[in-house]
């Protein structure tokens, strides 16, 4: 086992030199991005590596490495010569060629995921867990992220811009392009959306949308021309393409759901998305085929491609063992997320391999700093003491799970910049590495010891949580906190945080910027420990401690910065005011895991808010 | 609802099955004391602190499986002492035999007593309770339970206590109904004694062997509910060490350390067999036509 | 139908009514002590105003004997509002869960009979032999497993080191067997016990000596008499058997990923989804006790003691 990672390890290393040198030449994003935190929870790995799981493999990839080349070259020649054929053979001759160069495009791509979304709806399943994972396929977001740019950007299905002294947005929609049943994606359709996701459209002002609260910044929405929508902004708002664009808004189409309704529609999803929904039982699977008529071909140079398998099936296994076992018994290609000691048993077995997908954002437990009171005991809060928080930093032992109870790969995270950048150090002298003595002694001239909380921890999604969670209790018992651990299904967690009715301390991934690059303009957004995250503890009416309160400012000052220099240098004070504070407690990034049948090749594309995305996931013919 | 009781007097005499031989119940008596004392002394006599981490430790074979001497049973997935979590889990099953037990026990008998004493209307008040329970799962119970107050050992035990009263009651009832007729309860009844005199001195001596069996054969059900209850994750709270929660814990590592699993699994079947052994062997002793009881 | 047999059967209705009352009183009274579902339902934005406002549209404020009312109404009708996870009724979404389970505890249930069964009667004709050892074997581990446990020792032999079976998930044929052979397993030691000695007490009836003075074969003394007169006994055994089989299914679906009524509670539960739970459990519970009138009135219709009025 060990010697299975530390394979990975070695590989891992290669590429995170890669990255730096890229970043060193002033690539940037060199692939990465983040997105706004929380961003429909499930999708957020922004980079990929298919990662074989042993040395006796690496025979096993090159070949399939070079069917892949082969298979790559066949679809650039079918493509070229396409171009002199008549439109409507484009298509046919293009996945023929395809086809003979090893990968199955008829094939069905059946994908086991832990959890399942509640409802197909995207404006009401988004937060409430597995809706990405399961049928989020079934939709495309606005914008784009493309390689080389860190946050979202005009292309793919629209391009925006800032207008009239960046107090509104225009949206434009590139005409032609339309839903699965063919209604058109205007302007209309996107102007509806968004009055439907904040419970503003006509047709039925009760809907409640997941997202609304955030889209707080959304003054007038209307529409300008036939393709274009502008959104009014007071203030001007950074953030607002990634808080339009992201697949939190992913579209639905006006008149389909105004004729058939809400309840119709979550069952029934229309989208414009690479798969078109067939049909699902719920918390059994979810059934797709290929939108033939997708928008961008496979090719395309940014995230939108066309699917490759015909039919994708998502399967609801909760367990992770039940998961792993039903690949073993061929029931399904990919087991989604599993843990490390789970992706172990498929460890020298040629059948299979195992993709492990970094993650951006950073765990940790976010502390209620500004609530005046304890819920538990009614008396003052001790999170307000910087001793109380420092311990907890001090008291947990981050390297050694990532080295026993994760892949070994995962980098240890400090607040709030992403895992394994340098630290925003402050007025601190050393970061708050591992020293249970310290935390110890901090507890104690708090005059905590023995303080008593709760720690929700939305589970489901995030891998090994029930692995790493219990250890991190434990240290912070070792240390002399009391602490108990609330396994909270994962869409109720988040609908409290959204809430800002889960008072106690939880863990939440932070949304980071890009490993290695400047801090985008999402970066605030990201920070939930702002008072604008939609996930937040923090109400504008609380009790603000002043370090919090001048955080809290620099925050609010980026957020309408649109100077990208300027911006990053606010970001930076913030967050050694963060940092120093010991506003949360970061652990680490975590890695997914996903073990697949061998037949399965993945060719990462970037794409920040797909996880492991089925689009990209291509069945070889054996 | 009511079962009839079948009765096999000869049975008791004809045993063809080794297992109530005597050295059987001098191991069946001595295995329950271990499980008592076990659980009484646990914390005092765990090997090690069993939530102490040990990541680097983690997931080793008990020692004859290849492990190290240091943990006897192997260690789980945190790197804790899997015979310590045992010990401290044997501590759960006992404290909830130790509540629901007598709880129950007293709550049926008492009401089984009043049901089949005073009949009409309390009986069939205390009758509709009875099937009230058959209606009502214990499990739906708990989860109602756990979903409004969060899982805990006090959950369990109201559960049980619920789940099992009415086998008391519907026993004692039907013995009642029978002795009401006997011609010691006739006498007492006829020179004036009081309804409570007759039944705390005269119904309740002959009532205590059924009793005490029905209490006997309904150790192992806590035992099993219990733990059914804790891998649920509606039974005992999550920092709770019981043999349920490590079973319901060590499933995802199942074909990885086989011992998360098996072994507390051992340990409830032990315990319920060895218990089961027991309650049949007074049944036997004191009564054997309550051989439907359960 | 003689009179006394239909009064019987209404007094036997009855009682299920009342039962079913108590259950619906029950969960009633258990979700009005969850507290006030509103203010974690309320989007952020809410005021403490708008929260009573909306408590008031709810009724949540009025008196607890008027709402009593409505739940009461409501239960009648199977209205059990809006799933908080699903937002679709909770009825329906009950309903959808219903069949799997349904087909579970059918092949648990006849799983159960046809091993119980034989085995009961070979343990009580052959009383001692080698049958009779095994059969109460058996019954003493199957009382003493939980069948959590047995579930996952099933996966780990015949699915995962083996590969016969699948492990979980309602996909193809075979994926019930191992479900259906551990949610079965208990009632099968229980219908073995129960088989058993029903058999044997027949056996010892007056009509049986007077059969087999009458010099009729051991074999057809069992099958024309003994076997008859025995099945009664285990037909009640039935009734019984539901409400094992229900309680069971909940953790078997668990261990299985087996998409039925069980799991649904449990996911309902972690979601803190009550309308689905109380929709779930007062509809398992009317189910539970509406087999067991079935089962007792068929019963009654079955026994001749009880026909003539003499039981």
């Amino acid at each position: 086992m060990s010697q299975y990672w530390s394979t990975l390890h070695q590989r891992r290393i290669n590429r995170r030199s890669l990255l730096r040198a890229s970043a060193r030449a002033g690539v940037g994003a060199a692939g990465l991005a983040l997105v706004g935190c929380g961003d429909d929870d499930d999708d957020d790995a922004a980079t990929a590596q298919v990662e074989e799981q042993a040395e006796e493999q690496a025979q096993a990839e090159q070949t399939q490495a070079e069917q892949t080349q082969a298979e790559e070259q066949a679809e650039e020649q079918a493509e070229e010569e396409a171009e002199q054929a008549e439109p409507e053979e484009e298509e046919e001759e293009e996945e023929q060629a395809v086809a003979a160069g090893g990968v199955d495009l008829d094939a069905e791509l059946r994908v086991g995921y832990g959890s399942f979304p509640p409802s197909l709806d995207v404006q009401t399943a988004g937060g409430s867990g597995g809706q990405g994972a399961s049928n989020n396929r079934n939709f495309s977001q606005l914008f784009e992220y493309n390689p080389g740019r860190v946050i979202q950007s005009s292309g793919g299905f629209a391009n925006f811009e800032f207008v009239d002294n960046n107090s509104g947005l225009v949206i434009t929609v590139n005409p032609g392009a339309t839903f699965h049943n063919g209604e058109a994606l205007d302007a209309e359709a996107v102007q509806f959306n968004f009055e439907r996701a904040l419970g503003r459209a006509e047709y039925n002002p009760d809907f409640q949308g997941a997202n609304s609260a955030r889209a707080g910044w959304m003054g007038d929405i209307e529409v300008i021309d036939a393709n274009s929508v502008r959104i009014g902004m007071d203030p001007p708002f950074i953030d607002a393409p990634e808080q339009s664009g992201g697949i939190n808004y992913a579209l639905v189409p006006k008149q389909y759901v105004i004729d058939n309704g809400d309840e119709h529609f979550a069952n029934n999803p229309v989208g414009h998305g690479p798969y078109q929904f067939e049909s699902w039982v719920p918390d059994q699977e979810i059934r797709s085929t290929r939108f033939e008529d997708y928008a961008f071909p496979r090719d395309s140079t940014n995230q939108f491609k066309k699917a490759y398998a015909k039919k994708l099936t998502g399967r609801f296994f909760p367990e992770e063992q039940a998961r792993a076992a039903a690949l073993e018994a061929g029931e399904i290609d990919i087991a989604y997320r599993i843990g490390s000691d789970t992706a172990s048993q498929f460890e020298g077995d040629d059948a299979y391999k195992v993709i492990v997908l970094p993650d951006v954002r950073v765990m940790a437990v976010e502390l209620p700093i500004n609530a005046s009171v304890d819920p538990v005991t009614g008396g003052p809060n001790p999170w307000r003491d910087k001793r109380v928080r420092q311990a907890a930093n001090y008291a947990i032992d981050a390297e050694s799970i990532i080295s026993n109870l994760l892949t070994g790969d995962e980098e240890r995270a400090y607040s709030p910049f992403p895992a394994g950048k340098p630290l925003p150090l402050g007025d601190l002298d050393a970061p708050y590495n591992y020293d249970p003595d310290r935390a110890r002694a901090l507890l104690e001239e708090a005059g905590q010891v023995g303080f008593a909380f709760k720690i929700t921890l939305p589970t489901g999604l995030w891998t090994g949580d029930r692995l790493w969670m219990p250890a991190v209790q434990q240290m912070l018992n070792d240390v002399g906190f009391q602490v108990e651990v609330d396994f909270a299904d994962f869409g109720n967690a988040l609908s409290e945080a959204r809430n800002h009715t889960l008072l106690n301390p939880y863990i939440f991934n932070q949304g980071s910027t890009t490993a290695g690059a400047p801090l985008g303009p999402a970066f605030s957004y990201a920070l939930i420990t702002t008072v604008g995250s939609p996930y937040s503890h923090a109400n504008a009416d609380d009790d603000f401690l002043s370090e919090f309160s001048d955080f809290q400012s620099l925050i609010s000052e980026a957020g309408q910065e649109f100077d990208s220099e300027r911006r990053a240098d606010l970001y930076f004070e913030a967050a050694s005011i963060h940092y120093s504070n010991a506003f949360n407690v970061p652990l680490f990034g975590l890695s997914h895991l996903y073990a697949v049948r061998n037949n399965i090749a993945y060719t990462e594309y970037f794409d920040t808010s797909t996880g492991f995305n089925a689009v990209y996931a291509q069945v070889l013919n054996t | 609802m009511d079962v009839p009781v079948l009765s096999d007097p000869q049975q008791a005499r004809r045993r063809r099955l080794r297992v109530r031989s005597p050295k059987t119940f001098g191991f069946t008596v001595g295995f329950l004391v271990f499980f008592v004392f076990i659980g009484l002394a646990g914390p005092s006599i765990t090997p090690d602190d069993p939530n102490a981490l040990n990541l680097v430790g983690r997931l080793q074979p008990p020692s004859f499986d290849g492990g190290t001497s240091e943990h006897l049973l192997g260690t789980d997935e945190l790197g804790r002492d899997t015979l310590s979590r045992l010990i401290h889990g044997t501590r759960v099953s006992l404290t909830a035999i130790v509540f629901v037990i007598p709880l129950a026990t007293l709550i049926g008998s008492l009401a089984g007593l009043l049901a089949g004493w005073f009949g009409g209307w309390t009986s069939r008040v205390i009758m509709a309770l009875v099937d009230l329970q058959l209606a009502l799962p214990a499990i739906l119970v708990a989860v109602f339970l756990a979903a409004i107050w969060g899982p805990s050992l006090r959950n369990v035990v109201i559960v049980l206590v619920f789940a099992l009263w009415a086998t008391w009651a519907r026993i004692v009832r039907g013995e009642t109904l029978a002795l009401k007729e006997r011609e010691f309860i006739i006498a007492a009844r006829t020179i004036g004694a009081s309804d409570p005199r007759i039944m705390i001195r005269h119904l309740l001596p002959s009532l205590l062997n059924s009793i005490v069996i029905l209490a006997t054969l309904n150790v192992a059900t806590v035992v099993i509910a219990e733990a059914g209850l804790s891998f649920l994750g509606v039974g005992v709270a999550q920092d709770t060490i019981s043999w349920g929660a490590m079973i319901s814990q060590g499933r995802d590592l199942l074909s990885v350390a086989w011992w998360l699993v098996t072994v507390p699994g051992i340990a409830i079947i032990s315990v319920s067999l060895v218990v089961n052994i027991f309650g049949d062997w007074m049944r036997d002793f004191l009564d054997p036509t309550l051989r439907n009881a359960r | 139908m003689n009179s006394q047999l239909a009064s019987a059967a209404v007094s036997r209705l009855t009682r299920s009514i009342i039962v079913v009352f108590g259950v619906v009183t029950i969960v009633f009274l258990m979700s009005r002590a969850t507290g006030d579902p509103v203010s974690f339902l309320a989007p952020i934005e809410t005021t403490a105003a708008e929260i009573e406002e909306i408590k008031d549209k709810l009724g949540l404020n009025d008196p607890l004997i008027e709402q009593y009312g409505r739940f009461l109404g409501d239960v009648v009708q199977l209205d059990f509002g809006t799933s908080f996870r699903a937002n679709r009724p909770a009825t329906d979404v009950v309903r959808e869960r219903v069949v799997s389970t349904v087909l579970l505890g059918v092949a648990a249930l006849i799983f159960a009979f046809s091993i119980g069964i034989p085995l009961g009667i070979i343990a009580a004709v052959r009383r001692g032999g080698v049958v009779d050892l095994i059969a109460r074997i058996f019954a003493l581990i199957g009382q003493a497993v939980p069948n959590f446990w047995l579930g996952l020792m099933l996966i780990l032999f015949l699915a995962v080191n083996f590969d016969w079976l699948p492990t979980g998930g309602r996909v193809g044929n075979t994926s019930i067997i191992l479900p259906a052979i551990t949610l079965g397993s208990f009632p099968a030691a229980a219908v073995m016990r129960f088989t058993r000695s029903a058999m044997l007490d027949t056996l010892q009836q007056d009509y049986i000596r007077t059969a087999r003075a009458k010099g009729l074969t051991e074999g057809n003394v069992i099958r024309k008499h003994a076997l008859r007169n025995s099945m009664l006994a285990v037909v009640t055994l039935l009734g019984l058997q539901v409400g094992t089989i229900l309680s069971g299914s909940i953790v078997v679906e668990t261990v299985f990923a087996w998409p039925g009524l069980g799991r649904l509670i449990i996911q309902s539960i972690i979601a803190t989804d009550f309308p689905v739970v109380q929709a779930a459990v007062i509809m398992t519970s009317i189910w539970i006790v509406f087999v067991n009138f079935v089962v007792d009135v068929s019963y009654s219709f079955l026994d001749p003691r009880i026909r003539t009025g003499a039981g």
